[in-house]
């Protein structure tokens, strides 16, 4: 599974249609994406979303029938250009990126906070993988453990793209179904599948 | 400051008081909020609201001077009173204007269009839940007040006459492609400005309009309250058609996709009213207009990219035709006086006449003042071309050009256009996860509402960005 670095991903956004690399807008691409380097710098967005748990007693997908909406545990901002979002020690809050990415079927990518950030505090992301096929843009999950509050202004540069090939991945028209994902708010804890079977070994256990 | 309630005059004073400090808090805060847009619409209105109460402080003040009569002291207090009446309603008229109701994104875009076609009236822009397209001209008069304050004679000369409300529908019925219909509000704010010769109408029909409505009501000549009725139909549906013309040039297909469709939803007619000329007919001619140039005419353009033919009730089945004129008066005089239904349905006849006069004018304008407004058969060639395929593969239209380094904003009218194409010709093919159970489609529709606000979000990014 190899890197693709500058070059190739400046390629890959010149590709057919079904095997196009998607990341859109990238605003300067002198400094977002450099030959040598093998990455995309992307940048805060608008959207944010704070957690606002204090009317709830724990985050329980099984506490409620019809379950919890986790939509309703957060708070939306939109914070333009020029405007900026504080995120205090020990915060957490989700922020969407500025561009909107697409893959390709044959194409994975990790989302890594930049050195700076992280310097200073700032972790970004832990859902760092990015299936093929992904469309949408990023949600990151940033937290300060750092001891300063951090001014953050849409348009900064926050985290980096890596791009992977995947091995023997199918290609062309009609592979996969993109999510086309614009939300940056959690829709459910488990597939459907797998809730369904964890509430009932839930009763099960309740019932002994 | 003692509080001296001790007589009635008096009380009423405090109660007004009362409402006036209550009312400046309300302002106050709505002033913090954060408007979409950053648009500078709102906080206009509400500095003249804040201008109102100042003004209606100082009656108070004015009220409570020794040596007042007592009968000018309660025409003080009563018209304090009035103008914190005054200046709660003006509240109301901004209720929607907020961030809960209007996503951020799309108000600068829609404020361009005023910009570009040289609307330079203070604005501002609101959602409600109501089915419903409005432009409301609110004129400075409301804000013509015996001894205004300061504040308020200051306001007023700061913004610039009349103020426009543009109404959208919120939530649920704010839908991105629908927003065509707001190039037709701006219509009406432009309808003053054309230099309107109407003489080849006035020629060749009006003469013959006030006969056939005789003729139908069988009177030798129609009195006053019918000729008055006849010129404010006639000037109400001028209007509209040129509303429409401006919507057509501004916009292209995507309002003839969207304002017939909203209409045939709420009206269970024909949609002819005083107000209104009918639907069929407004599509008629935004359908002709799509036909014409041939090969390089927008329906042409839409069968190559959409493989699909075209047709006038494309997108608007249920919009009814009304039928020959005789029958036309019939169906009216069941709901109508018969002097009215003899007006609309020989206005209705006239029509074809006026509507070619009328789109001259407004594609005259356009050319000489706003000449790269205007959406052009090419243009949603080069569009359809760029977007549709990507959009297919959930890429939003969000920029455009063949590099990295050459990329330019997609414009607004661009990203209405190509989702109404997808929409109307390609929902099947967009390679997107929907929910399931997908009601015909409609969760899958959800997904392109999402992709299509994102272009609008992003591509306004990239164009602040390079400003």
């Amino acid at each position: 599974m190899a890197v693709l670095n500058g070059s190739q991903i400046r390629e890959r956004f010149n590709d057919p249609l079904d095997q196009r690399l998607v990341v859109s807008p990238i605003l300067e691409p002198p400094e977002q994406l450099r030959d040598d380097q093998a990455s995309v710098d992307v940048r805060l967005g608008f959207q944010f979303a704070l957690l606002t748990p204090s009317l709830i007693g724990a985050v329980d997908e099984f506490d409620q029938d019809p379950p919890l909406s986790l939509a309703s545990l957060y708070t939306k901002r939109f914070v333009p250009f020029g405007r900026r979002i504080v995120i205090h020690p020990h915060q957490f809050i989700l922020a969407a990126t500025l561009e909107y990415l697409r893959l390709p079927s044959d194409l994975v990518a990790y989302v890594m906070g930049r050195s700076t950030w992280g310097r200073l505090g700032l972790v970004v992301a832990t859902a760092v993988g990015i299936q093929p096929s992904f469309a949408g843009t990023l949600t990151l999950e940033l937290r300060n453990l750092g001891e300063a509050p951090l001014s953050l202004y849409p348009g900064q540069v926050i985290a980096q793209l890596f791009f992977h090939t995947v091995k023997d991945a199918k290609t062309g028209e009609g592979i996969g179904q993109y999510s086309g994902a614009v939300d940056l708010l959690p829709k459910q804890m488990s597939p459907a599948a797998t809730h369904e079977n964890l509430k009932k070994l839930k009763k099960a256990v309740e019932k002994i | 400051m003692a509080v001296d309630i001790d007589s009635p005059i008096r009380r009423a004073r405090l109660a007004v008081a009362f409402s006036l400090e209550r009312l400046r808090t309300q302002v106050s805060e709505a002033k913090a909020q954060q408007f979409p847009g950053d648009h500078p619409g709102p906080l206009q209105w509400l500095e003249l609201i804040s201008g109102l109460l100042d003004t209606a402080a100082e009656y108070l003040k004015r009220s409570a001077e020794p040596g007042q009569s007592a009968k000018k002291e309660a025409e003080l207090v009563r018209d304090a009173a009035h103008l914190a009446f005054e200046a709660y309603n003006y509240l109301v008229l901004m209720r929607g204007a907020g961030m809960d109701e209007l996503p951020y994104a799309i108000i600068p875009p829609l404020q361009r269009w005023f910009e570009q076609l040289g609307v330079s009236n203070s604005t501002f822009f609101r959602a409600e839940l109501l089915a419903n397209y409005e432009l409301a001209s609110i004129p400075d008069r409301l804000f013509s007040v015996r001894d205004p304050s300061a504040s308020l004679t200051k306001t007023v000369q700061q913004i610039d006459w009349p103020f426009l409300r543009v109404t959208v529908p919120g939530k649920a019925f704010a839908i991105v492609p629908h927003l065509a219909i707001v190039a037709h509000e701006i219509g009406h704010a432009l309808f003053s400005k054309i230099n309107w010769d109407l003489s080849p109408f006035v020629a060749t029909e009006a003469d013959d309009l006030f006969k056939r409505i005789c003729t139908r009501l069988m009177l030798p000549h129609l009195d006053a309250g019918t000729v008055k009725f006849l010129q404010d139909a006639f000037r109400s549906w001028w209007e509209e058609l040129s509303a429409d013309a401006f919507a057509f040039y501004l916009t292209g297909p995507a309002i003839f996709f969207s304002l017939p469709e909203f209409s045939q939803f709420l009206s269970d007619g024909y949609g002819l009213s005083d107000t209104h000329p009918a639907t069929d007919l407004r599509r008629s001619v935004l359908f002709a207009k799509l036909s014409d140039g041939g090969s390089n005419s927008f329906a042409t353009i839409f069968k190559k990219h959409t493989a699909k033919d075209l047709t006038e009730d494309f997108n608007s089945p249920l919009v009814l035709r009304p039928p020959d004129s005789d029958q036309l008066y019939v169906d009216l005089c069941t709901k109508q006086d018969q002097n009215i239904a003899a007006v609309l349905t020989e206005l209705h006849a006239s029509m074809p006449v006026l509507v070619g006069l009328v789109y001259d004018h407004v594609e005259q304008y356009l050319r000489t003042n706003a000449t790269e407004s205007i959406y052009s058969a090419q243009k949603y060639d080069a569009d359809l071309s760029e977007h549709l395929g990507p959009m297919l593969v959930a890429v939003p239209p969000i920029e455009a050009g063949p590099s990295l380094d050459s990329k330019v904003p997609t414009e607004f009218a661009s990203i209405l256009n190509v989702g109404w194409a997808v929409l109307l010709t390609k929902l099947g093919d967009l390679q997107v996860r929907a929910k399931e159970p997908d009601l015909f489609g409609a969760n899958r529709l959800e997904v392109l509402q999402g992709l299509l606000s994102k272009a609008v979000e992003l591509s306004e990014a990239r164009r602040v960005w390079e400003r």
